[in-house]
């Protein structure tokens, strides 16, 4: 209750601070106009400020100028965003290059997860999309690419043709930029 | 102009390009059915198709290998890198597995085509653009590895501004790594680093002293074959046994694809988790249940192929002047473990205990760490002062022929010149005792104590050179001509050079009139 109150007050006396600067506002935007009004004491009020400031801005361009020719060369613009966009390549490359092998290993160690503990299957799978892998799958009667399949096993059905994918076992990897972290594994159909 | 660094490896060949200061690797794109896909590497391996005699290479040569019927179709070449070292001028391989066998220069130059239509597809370089390249050999190489290397890179359109050998490429990578990818400060680095370079076939030491942008190789020495075949040979072997087949016994074939079975579950230890080594039979046409090889019962085997390679290591430390047991030498500021077999954790984890007061770094880019540094070395100016690597000479018979004696004209350890500069160069003058010289030429990666040829022997074609004047120099000669002589009355003399990249060429000249020839040696 006591909390209640405070906040109360001070809300009460926020709001009586803002009219009394807005009444302040309005007399002296009273007294301008009735000064521009009458004409001379306002006119002479401006060309004595615009004076001033006229004069503390020349003081101010000389000692920049001053500033300016005392100290050393400074890089343009344009160098110093150079170094910083190499600087920015640079860690780039790191960060990428870290990051893929550790998408690589994590890779590595979801293609040796049995398949029938689905719960860190699962858990590898968010980790890795989390990182921004992407999985691929192998699609039936496909012929084997060694590049992105991997022979988990072998089954004979004479219904597909010899050396293409029976079934998708297990999903593969890639990165965004297309690199295969984990290859696809697949049973490949073998007819005798 | 695309100016680039090339690590041809005997399984995967690696290619970084020099991009305004940074130093980027040339991802290799691969059209498939998810859409196009970047490998970091270019596959090594090639494939022979019988039926069109053409060859296929990189991902389309491992695609050739699942298609059905693929045994009967295709002949596949694992490790065409290591056929190299046994090259001889229209040397041919393969034949005992096709008619006339294959030309090893047409095969390789058809490869590094492959390499560079590749680079210019994924770095999206015009047809026109040329590229400047350097090179990367292992240390150990011998000529006639070095010298169809070049040849074949060059005549497929590369220009290669450079060479190096594999470990001091690294040198200059790790320079790099130790101020995290700033160049400004890589260019202060001062060190001394001993290489370790386990790659795919062979196996490299050297220990190369870093001061600033130069690099200066202290010894270098190295194991021709010792590399991750020979790991995934030993699983192999293993699987043969638990499926109780002979290794030899099987198809090319099906050894091919034992291997390159075996090579994927190696790359598994790498995850350290993994407790056992599987295969399914079926994958090689065979019936049976799942075969599993216990990690620990390999790495046994590991240890074994791995303790030469860490003898020869302290051997090249030793050499170098920086003895660990001599606690008056120098030390050593790193052990840098570069190659695609040095990400077994067994490699680091000997290497630490035999060297333990120095520290072992593993690289973050086992298969990209030598083309990185020859990318910085063709695009800044880093000099690097190699070694000759191997022991050259001349088989000679001594104790009037009853005995065969090597008598070096090269040794280990001598310093190669700089590129463009003169050859390092020496002669010899004698009086000739038959009316032709039949010369020997070895190299060997080590001599005993006896000065005998005792690893990595590589006999050079022979070399039959007529010393008497009424024979022209360039008359084909047999050894059934040659006839003892003492009445020639003219001396020859022998000039053997050693350019930049190790390779030697010898010139022979007969003073009676001034006829000459020269050879590069390995040639018939």
């Amino acid at each position: 209750m006591a909390v209640s109150k405070k906040v109360l007050s001070s809300v009460s006396t926020k709001g009586q601070r803002r009219a009394r600067r807005s009444e302040r506002l309005r007399k002296t935007m009273s007294a301008q106009t009735r000064r521009t009004a009458h004409g001379k004491p306002a006119k002479h009020a401006c060309v004595a400020k615009q004076r001033d400031s006229t004069a503390e801005l020349a003081r101010e361009v000389a000692l920049l100028r001053e500033s300016l020719v005392a100290r050393p060369h400074q890089p343009a613009i344009s160098e110093t965003a150079d170094e910083l966009n190499a600087l920015r390549r640079v860690l780039a490359d790191i960060f990428e290059s870290r990051m893929t092998s550790v998408l690589q290993k994590l890779a590595a160690i979801r293609q040796a997860v049995p398949l029938d503990i689905t719960e860190i299957c699962h858990r590898v799978d968010a980790l890795l999309e989390d990182l921004g892998a992407i999985p691929f799958e192998a699609e039936r009667c496909e012929h084997l690419d060694p590049v992105i399949h991997e022979v988990g096993k072998e089954v004979q059905d004479d219904q597909l043709p010899d050396g293409v994918i029976a079934i998708s076992l297990r999903p593969g990897w890639r990165t965004v930029h297309g690199q295969v972290l984990a290859r696809a594994v697949v049973s490949l159909n073998r007819r005798l | 102009m695309a100016r680039l660094g090339i690590d041809y490896g005997t399984t995967n060949t690696v290619v970084v390009c020099a991009d305004r200061g940074r130093y980027p690797l040339v991802p290799q794109v691969v059209d498939t059915a998810i859409g196009r896909v970047v490998r970091e590497t270019f596959p090594s391996l090639i494939t022979f198709d019988r039926l069109t005699r053409e060859y296929r290479f990189g991902a389309e040569a491992e695609r050739a290998l699942v298609e059905p019927g693929a045994g009967d179709r295709y002949i596949p070449f694992r490790s065409f890198k290591r056929l190299l070292r046994d090259y001889t001028d229209g040397g041919h391989f393969a034949v005992d597995l096709i008619e006339n066998g294959l030309d090893i220069h047409d095969a390789l130059t058809q490869f590094a085509i492959a390499v560079q239509a590749s680079i210019r597809r994924s770095a999206l370089l015009p047809e026109n653009e040329p590229m400047e390249i350097v090179l990367t050999w292992p240390a150990n190489a011998n000529g006639a590895q070095r010298h169809i290397t070049r040849k074949c890179f060059k005549e497929c359109g590369f220009n290669i501004t450079a060479t190096l050998n594999e470990p001091s490429a690294a040198a200059i990578e790790l320079a790099d790594r130790l101020v995290h990818g700033d160049r400004s400060q890589a260019r202060k680095v001062r060190a001394a680093a001993a290489v370790f370079d386990l790659g795919g076939g062979t196996f490299d030491a050297s220990v190369v002293k870093i001061d600033g942008q130069e690099y200066t190789v202290l010894a270098s020495s190295g194991i021709e074959r010792l590399g991750g075949d020979d790991f995934d040979e030993a699983l192999a072997c293993l699987f043969a046994e638990r499926l109780n087949v002979v290794y030899d016994g099987l198809s090319h074939f099906q050894r091919t694809l034992l291997l390159m079975h075996a090579c994927r579950e190696k790359e598994r230890l790498s995850l350290g988790t993994v407790r056992h080594l599987t295969l399914d039979p079926e994958e090689l046409g065979m019936s049976g249940p799942l075969c599993r090889i216990a990690t620990s019962v390999y790495e046994k085997k590991l240890a074994d192929l791995l303790e030469p390679a860490i003898d020869k290591l302290a051997e090249v430390i030793k050499q170098a002047g920086y003895d660990p047991s001599d606690t008056d030498a120098p030390v050593l500021d790193a052990i840098y473990l570069v190659g695609g077999s040095s990400r077994l954790p067994l490699a680091a984890k000997m290497v630490t205990r035999r060297f333990p007061g120095i520290r072992v770094l593993t690289t973050d880019k086992p298969f990209s760490a030598t083309a990185m540094g020859a990318a910085i070395h063709g695009a800044e100016s880093v000099r690097v002062s190699e070694v000759f690597s191997r022991h050259f000479g001349l088989i000679r018979l001594a104790q009037h022929g009853s005995k065969e004696i090597f008598s070096q004209v090269f040794a280990a350890g001598i310093r190669l010149p700089e590129r463009n500069g003169p050859p390092v160069s020496c002669s010899a003058t004698y009086v000739p005792r038959h009316n032709i010289g039949h010369l020997r030429f070895l190299e060997c990666t080590s001599v005993d104590s006896d000065g005998y040829p005792s690893a990595g022997q590589r006999l050079w074609s022979e070399i039959f050179f007529p010393y008497d004047p009424a024979i022209p120099v360039n008359a084909r000669v047999t050894p059934a001509n040659i006839v003892a002589r003492d009445d020639l009355h003219t001396t020859v003399e022998e000039t053997y050079s050693c350019d930049s990249d190790g390779i030697i060429t010898v010139t022979i000249t007969r003073h009676i009139d001034g006829q000459s020839r020269t050879f590069e040696i390995f040639r018939p």
